[in-house]
Protein backbone atom coordinates (compact mmCIF):
# COMPACT_ATOMS: atom_id res chain seq x y z
CA UNK A 1 0.00 0.00 0.00
CA UNK A 2 1.44 3.43 -0.88
CA UNK A 3 2.09 5.67 2.07
CA UNK A 4 -0.44 8.28 0.97
CA UNK A 5 -3.34 5.85 1.25
CA UNK A 6 -2.70 5.43 4.92
CA UNK A 7 -3.57 9.01 5.60
CA UNK A 8 -7.13 8.37 4.49
CA UNK A 9 -9.51 8.91 7.37
CA UNK A 10 -8.59 6.13 9.79
CA UNK A 11 -11.55 6.85 12.04
CA UNK A 12 -14.18 6.27 9.38
CA UNK A 13 -15.39 3.03 10.97
CA UNK A 14 -16.40 4.56 14.29
CA UNK A 15 -18.24 7.69 15.30
CA UNK A 16 -17.08 9.61 12.28
CA UNK A 17 -17.10 13.34 13.00
CA UNK A 18 -18.31 15.43 10.08
CA UNK A 19 -16.13 18.39 9.14
CA UNK A 20 -18.85 20.84 10.19
CA UNK A 21 -18.84 19.47 13.72
CA UNK A 22 -15.06 19.84 13.87
CA UNK A 23 -15.40 23.42 12.75
CA UNK A 24 -18.03 24.00 15.43
CA UNK A 25 -15.60 22.62 18.01
CA UNK A 26 -12.83 24.84 16.71
CA UNK A 27 -15.19 27.82 17.05
CA UNK A 28 -16.06 26.78 20.61
CA UNK A 29 -12.38 26.47 21.38
CA UNK A 30 -11.77 30.02 20.25
CA UNK A 31 -14.81 31.34 22.09
CA UNK A 32 -14.19 29.75 25.48
CA UNK A 33 -10.41 29.37 25.36
CA UNK A 34 -10.25 26.56 27.96
CA UNK A 35 -7.63 27.46 30.47
CA UNK A 36 -4.39 25.50 30.47
CA UNK A 37 -4.25 26.27 34.19
CA UNK A 38 -7.26 23.96 34.65
CA UNK A 39 -5.50 21.19 32.75
CA UNK A 40 -2.48 21.62 35.00
CA UNK A 41 -4.71 21.57 38.10
CA UNK A 42 -6.25 18.31 36.90
CA UNK A 43 -2.80 16.89 36.24
CA UNK A 44 -1.62 17.86 39.68
CA UNK A 45 -4.65 16.11 41.23
CA UNK A 46 -3.98 13.05 39.06
CA UNK A 47 -0.39 12.87 40.29
CA UNK A 48 -1.62 13.15 43.87
CA UNK A 49 -3.95 10.20 43.35
CA UNK A 50 -7.08 12.35 43.59
CA UNK A 51 -8.68 11.04 40.40
CA UNK A 52 -12.12 12.43 41.16
CA UNK A 53 -10.65 15.95 41.19
CA UNK A 54 -8.76 15.27 37.97
CA UNK A 55 -11.99 14.14 36.36
CA UNK A 56 -13.80 17.28 37.55
CA UNK A 57 -11.05 19.49 36.13
CA UNK A 58 -10.73 17.77 32.75
CA UNK A 59 -14.29 16.83 31.82
CA UNK A 60 -15.65 20.35 31.10
CA UNK A 61 -12.54 21.18 29.06
CA UNK A 62 -12.84 17.91 27.16
CA UNK A 63 -16.49 18.60 26.43
CA UNK A 64 -15.53 22.07 25.21
CA UNK A 65 -13.21 20.39 22.70
CA UNK A 66 -9.76 20.75 24.24
CA UNK A 67 -7.69 17.84 22.80
CA UNK A 68 -5.31 17.56 25.76
CA UNK A 69 -8.23 17.34 28.21
CA UNK A 70 -10.00 14.84 25.93
CA UNK A 71 -6.86 12.74 25.86
CA UNK A 72 -6.41 12.85 29.65
CA UNK A 73 -10.07 12.01 30.22
CA UNK A 74 -9.54 9.00 27.96
CA UNK A 75 -6.65 7.94 30.22
CA UNK A 76 -8.93 8.02 33.28
CA UNK A 77 -11.48 5.80 31.49
CA UNK A 78 -8.76 3.45 30.23
CA UNK A 79 -7.24 3.07 33.69
CA UNK A 80 -10.59 3.07 35.47
CA UNK A 81 -9.53 5.86 37.78
CA UNK A 82 -12.11 8.21 39.24
CA UNK A 83 -14.60 6.41 36.97
CA UNK A 84 -15.51 2.80 36.24
CA UNK A 85 -13.13 1.40 33.61
CA UNK A 86 -14.81 1.93 30.25
CA UNK A 87 -12.73 1.34 27.17
CA UNK A 88 -15.50 2.54 24.82
CA UNK A 89 -15.40 5.93 26.55
CA UNK A 90 -11.60 5.98 26.44
CA UNK A 91 -11.65 5.24 22.72
CA UNK A 92 -14.33 7.86 22.06
CA UNK A 93 -12.35 10.59 23.84
CA UNK A 94 -9.04 9.58 22.27
CA UNK A 95 -10.71 9.65 18.84
CA UNK A 96 -11.87 13.21 19.40
CA UNK A 97 -8.36 14.30 20.40
CA UNK A 98 -6.73 12.19 17.67
CA UNK A 99 -8.88 13.73 14.96
CA UNK A 100 -7.69 17.13 16.13
CA UNK A 101 -4.13 15.94 15.51
CA UNK A 102 -3.08 15.24 19.11
CA UNK A 103 -0.26 12.70 18.71
CA UNK A 104 -0.41 10.87 22.10
CA UNK A 105 -4.12 10.20 21.47
CA UNK A 106 -3.35 8.94 17.96
CA UNK A 107 -0.74 6.63 19.44
CA UNK A 108 -2.98 5.24 22.21
CA UNK A 109 -5.82 4.73 19.77
CA UNK A 110 -3.47 2.69 17.59
CA UNK A 111 -2.45 0.64 20.64
CA UNK A 112 -6.11 -0.20 21.29
CA UNK A 113 -6.57 -1.45 17.70
CA UNK A 114 -3.36 -3.51 17.90
CA UNK A 115 -4.32 -5.06 21.25
CA UNK A 116 -7.94 -5.62 20.24
CA UNK A 117 -9.19 -4.48 23.64
CA UNK A 118 -12.82 -3.36 23.57
CA UNK A 119 -12.68 -3.23 19.76
CA UNK A 120 -12.09 -5.71 16.99
CA UNK A 121 -8.38 -5.98 16.35
CA UNK A 122 -7.67 -3.86 13.27
CA UNK A 123 -4.04 -3.52 12.20
CA UNK A 124 -4.90 -1.34 9.19
CA UNK A 125 -6.56 1.28 11.39
CA UNK A 126 -3.70 1.01 13.87
CA UNK A 127 -1.13 1.62 11.13
CA UNK A 128 -3.07 4.63 9.82
CA UNK A 129 -3.10 6.26 13.27
CA UNK A 130 0.52 5.34 13.94
CA UNK A 131 1.48 6.95 10.65
CA UNK A 132 -0.16 10.21 11.68
CA UNK A 133 1.42 10.15 15.13
CA UNK A 134 4.81 9.26 13.63
CA UNK A 135 4.50 12.14 11.17
CA UNK A 136 3.80 14.33 14.21
CA UNK A 137 7.20 13.26 15.54
CA UNK A 138 6.11 10.99 18.40
CA UNK A 139 8.99 8.58 19.08
CA UNK A 140 6.90 5.72 20.47
CA UNK A 141 4.64 5.81 17.40
CA UNK A 142 7.67 5.75 15.10
CA UNK A 143 9.02 2.75 16.97
CA UNK A 144 5.71 0.86 16.95
CA UNK A 145 5.25 1.63 13.25
CA UNK A 146 8.73 0.21 12.67
CA UNK A 147 7.57 -3.01 14.39
CA UNK A 148 4.42 -3.18 12.23
CA UNK A 149 6.57 -2.84 9.09
CA UNK A 150 9.01 -5.42 10.41
CA UNK A 151 6.36 -8.07 11.09
CA UNK A 152 4.09 -7.05 8.21
CA UNK A 153 1.09 -6.37 10.44
CA UNK A 154 -1.52 -4.22 8.68
CA UNK A 155 0.96 -3.48 5.90
CA UNK A 156 3.21 -5.65 3.74
CA UNK A 157 6.48 -6.38 5.55
CA UNK A 158 9.13 -3.82 4.58
CA UNK A 159 12.42 -4.06 6.45
CA UNK A 160 13.81 -0.85 4.96
CA UNK A 161 10.78 1.12 6.12
CA UNK A 162 11.13 -0.60 9.48
CA UNK A 163 14.75 0.58 9.77
CA UNK A 164 13.74 4.10 8.76
CA UNK A 165 11.15 4.39 11.54
CA UNK A 166 13.35 2.74 14.16
CA UNK A 167 16.02 5.27 13.30
CA UNK A 168 13.66 8.24 13.73
CA UNK A 169 12.72 7.02 17.21
CA UNK A 170 16.31 5.99 18.02
CA UNK A 171 17.57 9.47 17.13
CA UNK A 172 15.07 10.82 19.66
CA UNK A 173 16.60 8.55 22.31
CA UNK A 174 14.00 5.75 22.58
CA UNK A 175 15.92 2.75 23.99
CA UNK A 176 13.89 -0.08 22.37
CA UNK A 177 14.18 1.60 18.98
CA UNK A 178 17.95 1.90 19.42
CA UNK A 179 18.13 -1.78 20.36
CA UNK A 180 16.04 -2.88 17.37
CA UNK A 181 18.10 -0.73 14.99
CA UNK A 182 21.22 -2.36 16.43
CA UNK A 183 19.77 -5.79 15.60
CA UNK A 184 19.02 -4.73 12.01
CA UNK A 185 22.63 -3.58 11.56
CA UNK A 186 23.95 -6.78 13.13
CA UNK A 187 21.91 -8.89 10.68
CA UNK A 188 22.08 -6.60 7.63
CA UNK A 189 18.30 -6.63 7.69
CA UNK A 190 16.81 -3.60 5.88
CA UNK A 191 20.16 -1.79 6.20
CA UNK A 192 23.68 -2.56 5.01
CA UNK A 193 25.28 -4.93 7.52
CA UNK A 194 27.62 -3.08 9.90
CA UNK A 195 29.02 -4.42 13.16
CA UNK A 196 30.25 -1.01 14.25
CA UNK A 197 26.82 0.60 13.69
CA UNK A 198 25.27 -2.33 15.52
CA UNK A 199 27.54 -1.80 18.53
CA UNK A 200 26.91 1.94 18.46
CA UNK A 201 23.12 1.49 18.78
CA UNK A 202 23.30 -1.38 21.28
CA UNK A 203 25.58 0.83 23.39
CA UNK A 204 23.16 3.76 23.35
CA UNK A 205 20.27 1.59 24.54
CA UNK A 206 22.53 -0.25 27.02
CA UNK A 207 23.65 3.01 28.62
CA UNK A 208 19.97 3.82 29.22
CA UNK A 209 19.63 0.55 31.15
CA UNK A 210 17.88 -1.56 28.48
CA UNK A 211 18.62 -5.17 29.50
CA UNK A 212 18.50 -6.89 26.13
CA UNK A 213 20.85 -4.31 24.61
CA UNK A 214 23.20 -4.69 27.57
CA UNK A 215 23.35 -8.43 26.98
CA UNK A 216 24.06 -8.00 23.24
CA UNK A 217 26.68 -5.35 23.92
CA UNK A 218 28.35 -7.69 26.41
CA UNK A 219 28.46 -10.43 23.77
CA UNK A 220 30.01 -8.02 21.23
CA UNK A 221 32.78 -7.11 23.69
CA UNK A 222 33.33 -10.75 24.64
CA UNK A 223 33.79 -11.76 20.99
CA UNK A 224 35.42 -8.56 19.75
CA UNK A 225 32.83 -8.06 17.03
CA UNK A 226 32.35 -4.42 15.92
CA UNK A 227 34.47 -3.32 18.87
CA UNK A 228 37.85 -4.31 20.35
CA UNK A 229 37.58 -7.38 22.54
CA UNK A 230 37.42 -6.37 26.20
CA UNK A 231 36.38 -8.87 28.86
CA UNK A 232 36.03 -6.23 31.57
CA UNK A 233 33.45 -4.35 29.46
CA UNK A 234 31.84 -7.65 28.45
CA UNK A 235 31.49 -8.59 32.11
CA UNK A 236 30.14 -5.18 33.05
CA UNK A 237 27.31 -5.28 30.50
CA UNK A 238 26.48 -8.94 31.06
CA UNK A 239 26.28 -8.33 34.81
CA UNK A 240 24.04 -5.30 34.35
CA UNK A 241 21.65 -7.34 32.16
CA UNK A 242 21.79 -10.33 34.51
CA UNK A 243 20.89 -8.06 37.42
CA UNK A 244 17.63 -7.31 35.61
CA UNK A 245 16.84 -11.02 35.32
CA UNK A 246 18.14 -11.55 31.77
CA UNK A 247 18.70 -15.33 31.57
CA UNK A 248 21.20 -15.52 28.67
CA UNK A 249 23.28 -12.78 30.32
CA UNK A 250 23.53 -14.90 33.48
CA UNK A 251 24.97 -17.75 31.39
CA UNK A 252 27.40 -15.42 29.59
CA UNK A 253 28.56 -14.06 32.91
CA UNK A 254 29.47 -17.57 34.09
CA UNK A 255 31.64 -18.13 31.01
CA UNK A 256 33.38 -14.77 31.49
CA UNK A 257 34.08 -15.46 35.16
CA UNK A 258 35.74 -18.70 34.16
CA UNK A 259 38.27 -16.99 31.90
CA UNK A 260 38.96 -13.70 33.74
CA UNK A 261 41.50 -12.89 36.46
CA UNK A 262 40.27 -11.90 39.91
CA UNK A 263 41.67 -8.40 39.40
CA UNK A 264 39.73 -7.95 36.13
CA UNK A 265 36.53 -9.21 37.74
CA UNK A 266 36.98 -6.68 40.57
CA UNK A 267 37.52 -3.93 38.02
CA UNK A 268 34.34 -4.94 36.19
CA UNK A 269 32.33 -5.19 39.41
CA UNK A 270 33.39 -1.64 40.28
CA UNK A 271 32.08 -0.47 36.89
CA UNK A 272 28.80 -2.28 37.56
CA UNK A 273 28.48 -0.62 40.96
CA UNK A 274 29.16 2.81 39.46
CA UNK A 275 26.64 2.40 36.64
CA UNK A 276 23.76 4.89 36.51
CA UNK A 277 21.32 4.69 33.59
CA UNK A 278 21.37 7.67 31.24
CA UNK A 279 18.07 9.23 30.36
CA UNK A 280 17.83 10.20 26.69
CA UNK A 281 14.18 9.89 25.75
CA UNK A 282 11.02 8.14 26.80
CA UNK B 1 4.51 -4.38 60.70
CA UNK B 2 5.92 -7.69 59.58
CA UNK B 3 9.57 -7.57 58.80
CA UNK B 4 11.13 -9.29 55.86
CA UNK B 5 12.86 -11.54 58.38
CA UNK B 6 9.64 -12.81 59.92
CA UNK B 7 8.35 -13.43 56.46
CA UNK B 8 11.30 -15.59 55.48
CA UNK B 9 11.25 -17.44 58.80
CA UNK B 10 7.64 -18.40 58.33
CA UNK B 11 8.50 -19.50 54.80
CA UNK B 12 11.17 -21.76 56.18
CA UNK B 13 8.73 -23.30 58.61
CA UNK B 14 6.56 -24.28 55.68
CA UNK B 15 9.49 -26.00 54.02
CA UNK B 16 9.88 -28.34 57.00
CA UNK B 17 6.48 -29.90 56.57
CA UNK B 18 6.74 -33.26 54.74
CA UNK B 19 5.22 -32.84 51.30
CA UNK B 20 3.75 -36.35 51.22
CA UNK B 21 1.53 -35.68 54.23
CA UNK B 22 -0.26 -32.79 52.54
CA UNK B 23 -3.71 -33.14 51.04
CA UNK B 24 -3.98 -29.38 51.24
CA UNK B 25 -1.89 -26.48 52.53
CA UNK B 26 -1.24 -26.70 56.29
CA UNK B 27 -2.54 -24.24 58.84
CA UNK B 28 0.99 -22.82 59.15
CA UNK B 29 1.19 -22.30 55.40
CA UNK B 30 -2.20 -20.58 55.39
CA UNK B 31 -1.07 -18.23 58.12
CA UNK B 32 2.29 -17.67 56.43
CA UNK B 33 0.68 -16.84 53.09
CA UNK B 34 -1.67 -14.44 54.79
CA UNK B 35 1.28 -12.69 56.47
CA UNK B 36 3.13 -12.57 53.17
CA UNK B 37 0.24 -10.76 51.45
CA UNK B 38 -0.11 -8.43 54.43
CA UNK B 39 3.61 -7.66 54.29
CA UNK B 40 3.55 -7.03 50.55
CA UNK B 41 0.47 -4.85 50.84
CA UNK B 42 1.93 -2.70 53.60
CA UNK B 43 5.03 -2.07 51.52
CA UNK B 44 2.91 -1.34 48.46
CA UNK B 45 0.65 1.13 50.25
CA UNK B 46 3.71 2.92 51.63
CA UNK B 47 5.22 3.20 48.15
CA UNK B 48 1.99 4.34 46.51
CA UNK B 49 1.10 6.73 49.28
CA UNK B 50 4.40 8.65 49.09
CA UNK B 51 3.52 12.21 48.14
CA UNK B 52 6.90 13.48 47.00
CA UNK B 53 7.01 11.83 43.58
CA UNK B 54 4.90 11.56 40.44
CA UNK B 55 2.29 8.85 40.04
CA UNK B 56 4.40 7.25 37.28
CA UNK B 57 7.44 7.07 39.59
CA UNK B 58 5.38 5.66 42.47
CA UNK B 59 3.85 3.06 40.20
CA UNK B 60 7.22 2.06 38.75
CA UNK B 61 8.39 1.44 42.31
CA UNK B 62 5.16 -0.45 43.06
CA UNK B 63 5.70 -2.66 40.00
CA UNK B 64 9.24 -3.42 41.14
CA UNK B 65 7.93 -4.48 44.54
CA UNK B 66 5.06 -6.49 43.08
CA UNK B 67 7.36 -8.31 40.66
CA UNK B 68 9.26 -9.77 43.62
CA UNK B 69 6.04 -11.24 44.98
CA UNK B 70 4.81 -12.82 41.75
CA UNK B 71 5.84 -16.20 40.30
CA UNK B 72 6.14 -14.40 36.98
CA UNK B 73 7.68 -17.11 34.73
CA UNK B 74 5.18 -19.64 36.10
CA UNK B 75 2.19 -17.39 35.40
CA UNK B 76 3.54 -16.44 31.98
CA UNK B 77 3.81 -20.07 30.93
CA UNK B 78 0.38 -20.93 32.30
CA UNK B 79 -1.27 -18.06 30.44
CA UNK B 80 0.31 -19.09 27.14
CA UNK B 81 -1.12 -22.63 27.41
CA UNK B 82 0.09 -25.04 24.74
CA UNK B 83 1.72 -22.25 22.72
CA UNK B 84 4.63 -22.08 25.16
CA UNK B 85 6.01 -25.35 23.75
CA UNK B 86 6.02 -24.15 20.14
CA UNK B 87 7.57 -20.72 20.80
CA UNK B 88 11.24 -20.16 19.86
CA UNK B 89 13.71 -19.26 22.64
CA UNK B 90 13.79 -15.63 21.48
CA UNK B 91 9.99 -15.46 21.39
CA UNK B 92 9.82 -16.91 24.90
CA UNK B 93 12.29 -14.36 26.18
CA UNK B 94 10.46 -11.44 24.56
CA UNK B 95 7.15 -12.80 25.75
CA UNK B 96 8.21 -13.23 29.38
CA UNK B 97 9.61 -9.69 29.56
CA UNK B 98 6.52 -8.15 27.95
CA UNK B 99 4.13 -10.29 29.96
CA UNK B 100 5.72 -9.26 33.25
CA UNK B 101 5.48 -5.60 32.31
CA UNK B 102 1.90 -6.04 31.12
CA UNK B 103 0.65 -7.85 34.20
CA UNK B 104 2.36 -5.40 36.57
CA UNK B 105 0.89 -2.42 34.76
CA UNK B 106 -2.53 -4.01 34.79
CA UNK B 107 -2.45 -4.65 38.51
CA UNK B 108 -0.89 -1.37 39.49
CA UNK B 109 -3.51 0.66 37.66
CA UNK B 110 -6.38 -1.57 38.86
CA UNK B 111 -5.33 -1.77 42.47
CA UNK B 112 -3.24 1.22 43.31
CA UNK B 113 -2.64 4.90 43.07
CA UNK B 114 -5.56 6.23 45.04
CA UNK B 115 -4.90 8.77 47.76
CA UNK B 116 -6.00 7.41 51.14
CA UNK B 117 -6.32 3.81 49.94
CA UNK B 118 -6.32 1.09 52.62
CA UNK B 119 -5.82 -2.62 52.30
CA UNK B 120 -6.91 -5.38 54.66
CA UNK B 121 -6.57 -9.15 54.73
CA UNK B 122 -10.01 -10.54 55.51
CA UNK B 123 -9.25 -14.25 55.54
CA UNK B 124 -7.16 -17.13 54.18
CA UNK B 125 -7.91 -20.76 53.32
CA UNK B 126 -6.31 -23.72 51.51
CA UNK B 127 -7.11 -24.04 47.81
CA UNK B 128 -6.48 -27.18 45.78
CA UNK B 129 -3.66 -29.49 46.85
CA UNK B 130 -0.96 -26.96 47.64
CA UNK B 131 -2.19 -23.37 47.28
CA UNK B 132 -3.58 -20.81 49.67
CA UNK B 133 -6.23 -18.26 48.81
CA UNK B 134 -5.80 -15.00 50.75
CA UNK B 135 -8.90 -12.81 50.73
CA UNK B 136 -8.38 -9.05 50.83
CA UNK B 137 -10.38 -5.86 50.58
CA UNK B 138 -9.17 -2.56 49.22
CA UNK B 139 -11.05 0.49 50.48
CA UNK B 140 -10.93 3.88 48.84
CA UNK B 141 -12.19 7.26 50.01
CA UNK B 142 -14.25 7.45 46.81
CA UNK B 143 -15.84 4.50 45.08
CA UNK B 144 -16.83 1.00 46.19
CA UNK B 145 -14.32 -1.36 47.84
CA UNK B 146 -12.59 -3.98 45.69
CA UNK B 147 -12.46 -7.62 46.79
CA UNK B 148 -9.40 -9.48 45.60
CA UNK B 149 -8.30 -13.05 46.41
CA UNK B 150 -4.61 -13.79 46.00
CA UNK B 151 -3.65 -17.36 45.12
CA UNK B 152 -0.32 -18.10 46.77
CA UNK B 153 2.03 -21.08 46.31
CA UNK B 154 5.38 -21.93 47.90
CA UNK B 155 8.35 -22.10 45.50
CA UNK B 156 11.76 -22.96 46.98
CA UNK B 157 10.63 -21.94 50.48
CA UNK B 158 9.28 -18.60 49.31
CA UNK B 159 5.69 -17.53 48.99
CA UNK B 160 4.76 -16.33 45.51
CA UNK B 161 1.50 -15.08 44.03
CA UNK B 162 0.32 -17.22 41.11
CA UNK B 163 -3.08 -15.64 40.43
CA UNK B 164 -5.45 -12.89 41.50
CA UNK B 165 -9.21 -13.35 41.58
CA UNK B 166 -10.86 -9.95 41.34
CA UNK B 167 -14.51 -10.15 42.31
CA UNK B 168 -14.28 -13.93 41.90
CA UNK B 169 -12.81 -13.90 38.38
CA UNK B 170 -9.37 -15.44 37.85
CA UNK B 171 -7.07 -13.05 36.00
CA UNK B 172 -4.84 -15.92 34.83
CA UNK B 173 -7.72 -17.92 33.36
CA UNK B 174 -9.18 -14.81 31.70
CA UNK B 175 -5.82 -13.89 30.24
CA UNK B 176 -5.19 -17.42 29.04
CA UNK B 177 -8.33 -17.48 26.93
CA UNK B 178 -7.60 -13.97 25.65
CA UNK B 179 -3.94 -14.66 24.79
CA UNK B 180 -4.45 -18.03 23.15
CA UNK B 181 -7.17 -16.44 20.98
CA UNK B 182 -4.71 -13.79 19.80
CA UNK B 183 -2.04 -16.39 18.99
CA UNK B 184 -4.60 -18.48 17.08
CA UNK B 185 -5.74 -15.56 14.94
CA UNK B 186 -2.59 -13.38 14.65
CA UNK B 187 0.30 -15.72 15.39
CA UNK B 188 2.89 -15.37 18.12
CA UNK B 189 4.26 -12.07 16.78
CA UNK B 190 0.70 -10.74 16.92
CA UNK B 191 0.53 -11.55 20.64
CA UNK B 192 3.90 -9.92 21.29
CA UNK B 193 2.78 -6.82 19.41
CA UNK B 194 -0.49 -6.74 21.39
CA UNK B 195 1.42 -6.90 24.70
CA UNK B 196 3.83 -4.28 23.45
CA UNK B 197 0.93 -2.03 22.48
CA UNK B 198 -0.65 -2.33 25.91
CA UNK B 199 2.54 -1.58 27.78
CA UNK B 200 3.50 1.32 25.50
CA UNK B 201 0.47 3.49 26.24
CA UNK B 202 1.39 7.18 26.60
CA UNK B 203 0.63 8.59 30.08
CA UNK B 204 -1.51 11.60 31.01
CA UNK B 205 -0.01 14.99 30.10
CA UNK B 206 0.08 18.30 31.91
Amino acid sequence: MPLTQMHLDPGSGRRHRPILASLAIAATLLATAPSSADIAAGYEAYQRGDFAAALTAWRPLAEAGNPRAQYNLGILYDEGRGVARDLDQAIAWWEKAAEQGYAPAQHNLASVYIGGEGVAQDYAKAVAWLQRAADNGLARAQYTLGKMYYDGLGIPADREASARYYRMAADQGLDRAQYNLGKLYRDGDGVEQSDTESVKWFAQAARQGYAKAQNHLGTRYARGVGVDRDDVEAYKWAALAARQGHVAATENLKVLRGRMTGADIDKAEALVAAFRPERQGN
Amino acid sequence: MLSRRTFFLSSLAVGLIPASAKAEASAEAVQGASQFIQWLAQQAIAVLGASNSTLETREAEFRRLLSQGFAMPFIGRFVLGRYWRTATPEQREDYQALFAEYILRTYSSRLGGYAGETFSVTGARPAGKQDILVATRIDRPSGPPIKADWRVRVFDNEYKIIDIMVEGISMAVTQRSEFTNVVRSQGFEGLLQALRARTERMPATS
